[in-house]
C-alpha cells in the first residue's frame, strides 16, 4: 500500500509537471501575438 | 607532455563502435515490421538485408577487438565522431534502396539530416513512399535527436565511459548524479511527451477526417520529427499539408517543449515547479523568441503580403518559432521567402544561429551560451565602473545558482565563434557556387544549426560539393566541433607516428 501511495505520489507530480510545462509554450506564444498586433497596426498605419 | 593517441587506442574505439552498429542493425527491425504490417515486401526485405549486414559488421568488430575496457576522453569523443558518420552510412542505404534518392549521396544527406535533426530534405516524391521508409526517416530524427549515444548508453554503455561518450555528443550537463540514470530520465521524458503528443495530434487528424491508421502514422511521424526539432513530415508539403490551426499550434507547442533544457523538466517533473519562473536559460528563450520576432515583423513593409492579421501571426511566427527552436517545420510553402523582405530573412537568420536550450534536443549556438556571455559583459562593465579592490560576482540560476568563472566564458565564448565561423564559411561557398548571399547564409546556418528550413537552395540538383558541404555543417553543428577535432588529432597522431 505504502508503496501504491509513492507511486501515486510521482504520478501526481508528473502529471502537474506536463500541465505546467505546457503552460510555457502557451505564454510565450500569447506574448508574442500581443507583440505582432501591435506591430501589425503600425505597419498598417 | 602532450599524449598521442597510439594504436592501442584503436580496438577500444572499434569495440564500441561494433556495438553502436549491432545497436542501429537491430533498431531497423521496427521499420521492417512496420513494412510487413502495410503489406510492403520490397521496402521491408531492404531493412531486413541492411539490419543483418550492420549486426554482421557490428559482429566482426566485436570478434577482432573482443576486448572490453573503459574508453578514456580522446577514445569517448572518437567513439563519438565515428558511429555518426557510420550510423549515416548504415541508415542511408535503406533510403537508397526505396528508389526515392537521385544517388547514394543524397540518401547519405538525408540521413544525416535526420540524425542531427536538420530537416533539409533531398527526398523524390515522398508523397509516395512507402509507411516503412518514410517511417525510418522519421524515426532516425528521434535516435538522433535523442542522441545516438544515448541510446547506448540505455542500451549497453557501463562504466567509465559512460560520461566519456556523454560528453561527446554535446551535452555536458549530468541532470542526476549517475550519467545512466540520466540517459534513462530523457528517455523518460521524451516517451512521456511522445504518447501525450501522439495522442493530441491523432485525435486531431482523426477528428478532421483521417483514417484511423494514417492519422496514427501521421502523429507518430510528425511528434518525433518535432520533438526532437528535425522538421521531417510525411509529406512533401510538411506543416502546409495539414491546413489546420490545430496542427500548427499542437506541433510549436510541442517543439517549443522539445528545445528546452531536459534538467528544467526533471525539476518541474520532481517537484519544483518555481524552475520554470526562475530558470535564467528559459527566461531569456523567452526575450530572444520575442526579440528575433519583432526583427521579423518590422521588416515587413504596407502593404503587407498577408490578408489579414491572423495569417500575418500565423505565418511570420510560425516559421521564427521553428527556426528559434531549431525544428525546421514551416506552414507556407519554401518560394513564399522570396516574398519576404531581407530584414525579416535576417531576423529568421538570428534565430535559427541562436538556437534553443543547452541540454536539449535542439541545435545551434544555445541560449545559455549567449546568457553567459551577456553575464560577462555586465561583469566587465561592473570591474570597470567600481573601485579598485571591490571584488565583482555575476550568478545566475540554472537548476541551481551558478557563479560566472573564466572557464564558463571562455568555453561559451569559443564554441560561439566556432559556430560563426562555420556558418559565415557555408555561406561563402554556397556564394562561390554561384547563389545569392543572403539565401546561402540563410541555408548555411540552417544546416548549421540543424534547422532545416530551406529557401530553396537544397534540392536533389544542387551541386555536389554543396551537399558535401551542408552533410559536414550538420555533423559539427550537432557534435558541436570538439569531439570532431579531437577525431582530427586522433588521425594526424596515427600518421606522424608512422
Amino acid at each position: 500500500m505504502e508503496k501504491l501511495i509513492k507511486y501515486i505520489k510521482i504520478l501526481d507530480r508528473w502529471v502537474i509537471g506536463v500541465i505546467l510545462e505546457l503552460i510555457y509554450p502557451l505564454i510565450t506564444f500569447s506574448a508574442a501575438a500581443f507583440l505582432c498586433f501591435f506591430l501589425y497596426l503600425f505597419i498598417k498605419r | 607532455m602532450i599524449p598521442y593517441f597510439s594504436r592501442e587506442d584503436v580496438g577500444p574505439i572499434l569495440h564500441y563502435l561494433g556495438k553502436i552498429i549491432q545497436g542501429i542493425g537491430a533498431l531497423m527491425f521496427i521499420p521492417f515490421f512496420i513494412g510487413v504490417l502495410n503489406g510492403e515486401w520490397e521496402p521491408s526485405m531492404d531493412f531486413v538485408l541492411v539490419s543483418l549486414f550492420s549486426i554482421a559488421l557490428g559482429s566482426v568488430l566485436l570478434f577482432i577487438f573482443r576486448e572490453e575496457k573503459d574508453l578514456n576522453w580522446r577514445q569517448g569523443m572518437s567513439v563519438v565522431t565515428l558511429c555518426w558518420i557510420v550510423v549515416m552510412l548504415l541508415g542511408a542505404l535503406p533510403l537508397y534502396l526505396s528508389g526515392h534518392y537521385l544517388s547514394y549521396l543524397d540518401a547519405s544527406f538525408e540521413a544525416m539530416s535526420a540524425l542531427a535533426t536538420t530537416g533539409l530534405v533531398l527526398v523524390n516524391d515522398v508523397d509516395h513512399m512507402s509507411y516503412a521508409c518514410n517511417f525510418w526517416r522519421h524515426f532516425m530524427c528521434f535516435i538522433g535527436g535523442q542522441g545516438i549515444i544515448l541510446v547506448a548508453l540505455t542500451l549497453f554503455v557501463r562504466g567509465g565511459s559512460a560520461f566519456k561518450v556523454y560528453v561527446g555528443e554535446a551535452r555536458e550537463e549530468r541532470i542526476m548524479p549517475n550519467i545512466i540514470q540520466t540517459a534513462r530520465f530523457i528517455w523518460l521524458v521524451s516517451l512521456t511527451y511522445l504518447v501525450i503528443g501522439t495522442a493530441i495530434l491523432f485525435a486531431i487528424n482523426f477528428w478532421r477526417g483521417v483514417s484511423a491508421g494514417r492519422a496514427l502514422f501521421h502523429a507518430i511521424c510528425l511528434f518525433m520529427a518535432g520533438w526532437d526539432t528535425a522538421g521531417f513530415a510525411p509529406q512533401s508539403q510538411n506543416v502546409l499539408y495539414y491546413h489546420s490551426y490545430l496542427i500548427d499550434l499542437a506541433t510549436a507547442m510541442f517543439f517549443l517543449l522539445g528545445a528546452v533544457n531536459f534538467g528544467v523538466h526533471y525539476a518541474v517533473w520532481t517537484g519544483k515547479p518555481r524552475e520554470l519562473l526562475k530558470n535564467y536559460e528559459l527566461k531569456l528563450y523567452m526575450a530572444s523568441i520575442l526579440i528575433t520576432f519583432f526583427i521579423v515583423c518590422i521588416g515587413f513593409k504596407a502593404p503587407l503580403p498577408f490578408p489579414n492579421f491572423i495569417s500575418f501571426f500565423r505565418e511570420s511566427f510560425y516559421q521564427l518559432i521553428s527556426a528559434h527552436t531549431g525544428v525546421g517545420y514551416s506552414n507556407i510553402d519554401t518560394h513564399n521567402f522570396s516574398y519576404w523582405p531581407p530584414l525579416a530573412i535576417l531576423g529568421l537568420i538570428i534565430a535559427m544561429g541562436l538556437g534553443g536550450s543547452s541540454t536539449s534536443t535542439s541545435g545551434g549556438i544555445k541560449i545559455l551560451r549567449i546568457g553567459i556571455l551577456l553575464k560577462s559583459i555586465k561583469k566587465e562593465v561592473k570591474i570597470f565602473t567600481s573601485p579598485g579592490a571591490t571584488v565583482v560576482v555575476e550568478r545566475f540560476h540554472h537548476i541551481r545558482e551558478i557563479t560566472i568563472e573564466d572557464n564558463h566564458i571562455k568555453m561559451a565564448a569559443i564554441i560561439t565563434l566556432l559556430y560563426i565561423a562555420l556558418y559565415l564559411a557555408g555561406g561563402m561557398i554556397g556564394a562561390f557556387y554561384g547563389y545569392p548571399f543572403l539565401p546561402a547564409l540563410f541555408e548555411s546556418v540552417s544546416a548549421s544549426a540543424n534547422v532545416g528550413l530551406s529557401m530553396g537552395i537544397t534540392s536533389p540538383f544542387m551541386p555536389a560539393g554543396l551537399k558535401l558541404t551542408y552533410i559536414i555543417q550538420m555533423w559539427m553543428g550537432r557534435l558541436e566541433f570538439f569531439s570532431i577535432f579531437v577525431f582530427f588529432s586522433f588521425l594526424l597522431s596515427l600518421k606522424s607516428s608512422e
